[in-house]
């Protein structure tokens, strides 16, 4: 169930945490204010779920800083076909969006064919991390830590591109 | 802001262990004092969901299925064999027969994986190619990796001396490893565009070629002697038509769209967009412009003829007539 929290909240997430997106000078506040709201409340009530905890508070605020931004429009009169081709719907996000999934596939390619294998075969293909190890020949720990070191590479080249 | 080792390392081990691992009482306690140290932690940890999120959608190795994968991966064993053939000394490092057969059954893989993508050409170096509507991503044997897009095709000849890539037609991004004494050349017809190390577009249409630089820098070189030299943003379109070469700025996102499926049309006369979309048609689009003032299209579309078609259909100025083998888009003035 926390795993499917993750999931949605990421994905509101992220389109505010891609590079150059919006006011990405926006995005330190939304940080602070996050972590305001956290250390107001007692840790005893946020240790049960703390993970779920942080997604929802920064989802609420991400949204509100949205409301106060104008709203992105471009190509207006193409707005009904392009909502049919793409859910998300605005083109300037998406490309914008196209620009960061280029940035992240840079990055996985200097990974080690390894770690590129584990990361695609379990986020792309949904394998589990047990049949990955299995299928590679690691150990259980080792492709945990091609995940990390994926996630660390990808977002070490979303800062260098700030 | 600075890019911080340590924390991200933190961020990303307590990210990845609540995805795959149960984490008990004590380490939900642990992760909620260390989310509390500072805006930074959770900053980290915010920002390693995102790019996870994003994960799913990455298309690099987009032609390899989980076969593939797994038979690239094991190419990384490659140096383990390379070590049985020569021990060091005092050290023998024996593998067991099963693992060795795994390792070649997983190059071999891999490397009919590859030999399906190539047409080959008795006697020559090797062509890939694409059909409308197919991309692919190749990696080639220096560890470069070239996009096709759709309808495409290219030639690769590499020698100890220079790595050659020949766009017979089509569009390709490529991302080049970097050997400074190998240099990379793409040609298209006559031009030459040379790199040591970066990632560019290449887009050959009828009218001419188009480079654009989405990393690092190029020199280009057509008939003259004189190399002109492109970087990041740059644009340059070489064509029999324009005798003077002028780099224009481009945004790289949009030249390389088509990576992601979508092409984005700035003031386009109906004759350019035929062009663009027939890469992706099985169907020829032909284009007849009939009004008075010529239509110009903008926008981002998908790159899959179905939906420019269901748009051009919605307006009253348009007319699509279908046949078996071509589709006809007339535009006249509005009724």
């Amino acid at each position: 169930m926390v795993a499917e929290l993750a999931t949605r909240h990421g994905q509101e997430l992220r389109r505010f945490l891609r590079p150059r997106v919006r006011n990405s000078a926006d995005i330190p506040d939304i940080i602070q204010e996050v972590f305001l709201r956290l250390l107001r409340v007692p840790n005893h009530e946020t240790i049960r779920a703390p993970e779920a905890y942080i997604f929802t508070v920064a989802r609420h605020v991400a949204q509100q800083h949205s409301l106060k931004s104008t709203p992105h429009t471009t190509s207006a009169e193409l707005g009904d076909v392009l909502s049919e081709v793409r859910a998300a719907g605005d083109p300037a996000l998406e490309v914008v969006a196209q620009q960061c999934v280029e940035l992240l596939d840079r990055a996985l390619l200097q990974l080690s064919p390894k770690a590129q294998a584990t990361f695609l075969l379990h986020r792309r293909d949904g394998k589990s991390i047990e049949e990955i190890s299995q299928q590679l020949g690691i150990s259980r720990p080792m492709a945990k830590k091609y995940l990390v070191k994926t996630l660390v590479r990808f977002r070490k080249q979303l800062k260098d591109a700030e | 802001m600075t890019f911080n080792q340590q924390i991200s390392e933190e961020a990303a081990e307590w990210f990845v262990e609540f995805r795959l691992g149960h984490i008990d009482a004590a380490g939900r306690r642990a992760f909620d004092t260390w989310i509390r140290t500072s805006p930074e932690h959770l900053r980290a940890y915010l920002e390693v969901a995102a790019v996870w999120e994003e994960g799913s959608s990455l298309t690099a190795h987009r032609g390899l299925n989980s076969d593939d994968l797994i038979a690239l991966a094991h190419t990384e064993g490659n140096v383990v064999s390379l070590d049985l053939v020569s021990p060091r000394p005092g050290q023998r490092r024996r593998l067991s027969t099963t693992r060795l057969a795994m390792l070649a059954a997983g190059l071999a893989i891999f490397v009919l994986g590859v030999a399906g993508m190539l047409l080959w050409h008795p006697g020559r170096d090797p062509v890939y190619a694409t059909t409308a509507g197919e991309r692919r991503i190749l990696r080639l044997e220096d560890g470069s990796c070239v996009e096709l897009n759709s309808r495409s095709r290219i030639q690769v000849r590499f020698s100890p001396q220079q790595r050659e890539v020949e766009l017979l037609e089509g569009q390709a991004l490529f991302q080049v490893a970097k050997d400074s004494h190998r240099p990379f050349v793409v040609r298209s017809d006559e031009l030459r565009v040379r790199a040591v190390g970066t990632q560019f577009d290449v887009n050959r249409k009828t009218a001419g070629t188009i480079v654009t630089v989405v990393d690092g820098r190029v020199a280009l070189q057509s008939e003259g002697p004189a190399a002109i030299l492109l970087s990041a943003g740059d644009q340059l379109t070489v064509s029999d038509q324009t005798p003077r070469l002028q780099p224009q700025h481009a945004s790289p996102a949009v030249a390389t769209a088509w990576t992601q499926g979508q092409l984005v049309l700035d003031s386009e006369t109906l004759a350019d967009v035929a062009e663009e979309f027939n890469r992706y048609s099985t169907r020829r689009l032909t284009v007849q412009d009939l009004a008075d003032h010529p239509l110009r299209l903008s926008g981002v579309f998908a790159t899959d003829p179905d939906f420019l078609l269901r748009y051009l259909r919605k307006r009253s100025d348009i007319t699509v007539e279908e046949s078996a083998r071509e589709i006809r888009i007339i535009h006249h003035d509005p009724k």
